[in-house]
């Protein structure tokens, strides 16, 4: 599903990352671990294709995005990738219909209403369907972010610190639904994260360094 | 959820600001859709009503207020002329037509005129009710003085002296109505015509037992007078010396409708190119405000257009919804100042038809509306083009990145 060789990133002189082989299968999650400024974003950002690594090879779902065309890779962000963002950016005048809508049409240029509906209930927000964002507590705004990130049946969802200034039990409701979402819809789970609490749910771990990543 | 959709989501999240820049672009377009339809109206009135006479004959004076106060009847004549002298004039081989116009009086701001029954064929008038005067103190009366005053065929009114609404009665001479003009829509419909004679008798003190046909006749050719003659060329060649010479060898002087109409429009037009100078400074402004209210809603909004990158939106996209929501303003604009002016110009007209002037109607469409309408849009499309720009060029992983 996902397969880095070499992967390099340089902002001018200075490394920002740096890995040598990563590979991640269909329906498989793992931790992208590392202290702030080892190069999580920049790496959720380069898979997320809106970031050409400085060298080096990424595939995703058998494409090489490293070297297709902006646009290709427009296409490829709404119909392959799912993204929740460190601070969710749901777009405040739209409600939480009118978001996961909105992700519908960029992504794939429809809209189903029956698929909003589904997965506005399996993370339990139907009936704050007409909610905007800022009647929304945090846990339900992580929710429609979640929600939008696999509107369109994504086959690797990338999410950045999804757990950051989350107490215990909110930490371990998210951490649980983006598993569950993932596994509805087959995709890979890439969490980039420096929260440690997220370690024993995953298996498979990348941790970034300034000297390189290790896999474990 | 199109691009339209989500444009028209982000006008309505901040309505203050966008009802601001919409209401400053409705008043630029307002203003001048006023003026196109004002002026439109007024020069295809000046140009209906002096469709027909090449030439006006009166005292001399300002040649503009002559043909003001005889074609256009907005002004005061500058003086009276000798029927005599006038009459010389309409045996001029050059001349196919002449009307003689007697001034002087008026009913509630309605002017009567006396005149020819030749008059009517200038303006191409048929009486729809009643009959043409045969009479002194008959008066045939037009479509809108009788619409306005109510005046029917077999009413009697007083004339007042003097061309405006308020005046000394004449109350030893009543004129009768006897027929109605159907509506031409020029000068005429707002006049009340009867022989020159009528007019004369007004203005005579008439003894109890004096006949007026008595009294007409014992006039000298002195006392006879008109205040202007219209005159129809029978040919244009007349148009290259028959005013010079009634300019140089009579008392009187000869005015072109077509040249004070022109000079009248040459005059104003300085005064109408300044308040369409200030439209179009309305326009730029609104322009203006619009350009800094999307760069500004842009910089609110970077974490979204960043968001819907990662969505899959391309940069084009994003450049359309700020284009989109540029243009939404524009055509909400647009369509207010063009309702707005078609409504201000209509109660302009009501108010000059309430003071005896030419009307102006609101429902039409100025020729130029069209260009109005494309020099809108193009402002506000043009106010959203940086905007755009930038939203194209913007950062998706720096802003991300930055939270």
């Amino acid at each position: 599903m996902l397969s880095i060789d070499r992967l390099r990133h340089r902002y001018g002189d200075r490394l920002a990352l740096s890995i040598d082989r990563f590979d991640l299968a269909a329906g498989e999650h793992a931790l992208v671990l590392g202290a702030s400024g080892s190069g999580k974003t920049t790496l959720l950002h380069v898979l997320a294709g809106l970031v050409r690594p400085s060298e080096g090879a990424v595939s995703i779902d058998g494409h090489a995005i490293t070297s297709m065309t902006s646009a290709a890779l427009d296409r490829l962000r709404g119909q392959t990738i799912g993204f929740v963002p460190q601070r969710l950016h749901l777009i405040d005048s739209l409600d939480v219909r009118g978001n996961l809508k909105l992700a519908q049409q960029l992504g794939r240029g429809t809209i189903d209403l029956a698929r909003i509906d589904a997965v506005l209930g399996s993370v339990q927000l139907h009936e704050r369907a007409r909610a905007f964002p800022h009647e929304l507590s945090h846990g339900q705004a992580q929710r429609v972010a979640i929600a939008r990130a696999v509107i369109n049946r994504p086959r690797l969802i990338l999410a950045d610190e999804p757990t950051a200034n989350l107490d215990d039990m909110n930490c371990e409701r998210a951490a649980a639904l983006l598993i569950e979402q993932a596994n509805a819809v087959g995709a890979a789970l890439l969490i980039a994260t420096h929260d440690q609490r997220l370690r024993q749910r995953f298996q498979r771990e990348l941790t970034l360094s300034v000297d390189g990543a290790v896999v474990s | 959820m199109n691009l339209l959709v989500l444009s028209w989501a982000y006008i309505r999240a901040r309505p203050l600001n966008a009802g601001l820049n919409v209401l400053l672009l409705a008043l630029g377009v307002a203003l001048i859709c006023v003026l196109l339809l004002l002026g439109s109206q007024l020069e295809e009135r000046l140009t209906r009503d002096a469709q027909r006479i090449n030439l006006v004959v009166g005292a001399k004076g300002s040649p503009l207020q002559l043909v003001l106060a005889a074609v256009f009847h907005v002004d005061v004549p500058p003086g009276n002329i000798k029927l005599a002298d006038a009459q010389s004039i309409a045996s001029n081989r050059m001349v196919k037509r002449t009307v003689p116009l007697a001034l002087g009086d008026s009913l509630r701001g309605f002017r009567i005129v006396g005149t020819s029954s030749d008059l009517l064929a200038l303006y191409d008038a048929r009486i729809e009710t009643g009959k043409h005067w045969d009479g002194p103190m008959q008066a045939l009366i037009g479509a809108e003085v009788a619409r306005t005053l109510g005046l029917q065929v077999g009413a009697k009114f007083l004339g007042t002296h003097g061309l405006g609404k308020e005046g000394d009665a004449h109350e030893s001479s009543p004129f009768a109505v006897v027929g109605v003009l159907a509506p031409t829509g020029s000068v005429i419909d707002r006049l009340i015509l009867a022989s020159v004679e009528s007019v004369w008798l007004v203005h005579m003190q008439l003894n109890e037992d004096e006949k007026p046909a008595e009294a007409l006749a014992a006039l000298t050719p002195d006392e006879k007078e008109i205040t202007a003659l219209l005159v129809e060329y029978a040919s244009p060649l007349a148009a290259m010396s028959l005013p010079r010479s009634i300019n140089s060898e009579t008392s009187m002087q000869a005015a072109s409708p077509a040249n004070e109409a022109a000079r009248l429009f040459s005059m104003l037009g300085v005064g109408l190119d300044m308040v369409r100078a200030f439209a179009l400074v309305l326009l730029l402004a609104a322009g203006l405000s619009t350009f800094i209210a999307l760069f500004n809603a842009l910089e609110e909004r970077k974490y979204d257009l960043a968001v819907m990158r990662t969505l899959g939106a391309t940069p084009g996209k994003l450049m359309r919804l700020v284009l989109f929501e540029g243009l939404v303003m524009g055509v909400i604009g647009t369509a207010l100042g063009l309702l707005l002016g078609h409504i201000a110009t209509e109660v302009i007209g009501t108010w000059l038809a309430a003071n005896r002037q030419p009307a102006v109607t609101g429902w039409r469409i100025a020729p130029d509306e069209g260009w109005v309408v494309a020099l809108s849009l193009l402002v506000a499309l043009i106010a959203a083009v940086v905007p755009a720009w930038r939203a194209y060029r913007s950062d998706v992983a720096a802003t991300l990145a930055r939270g």
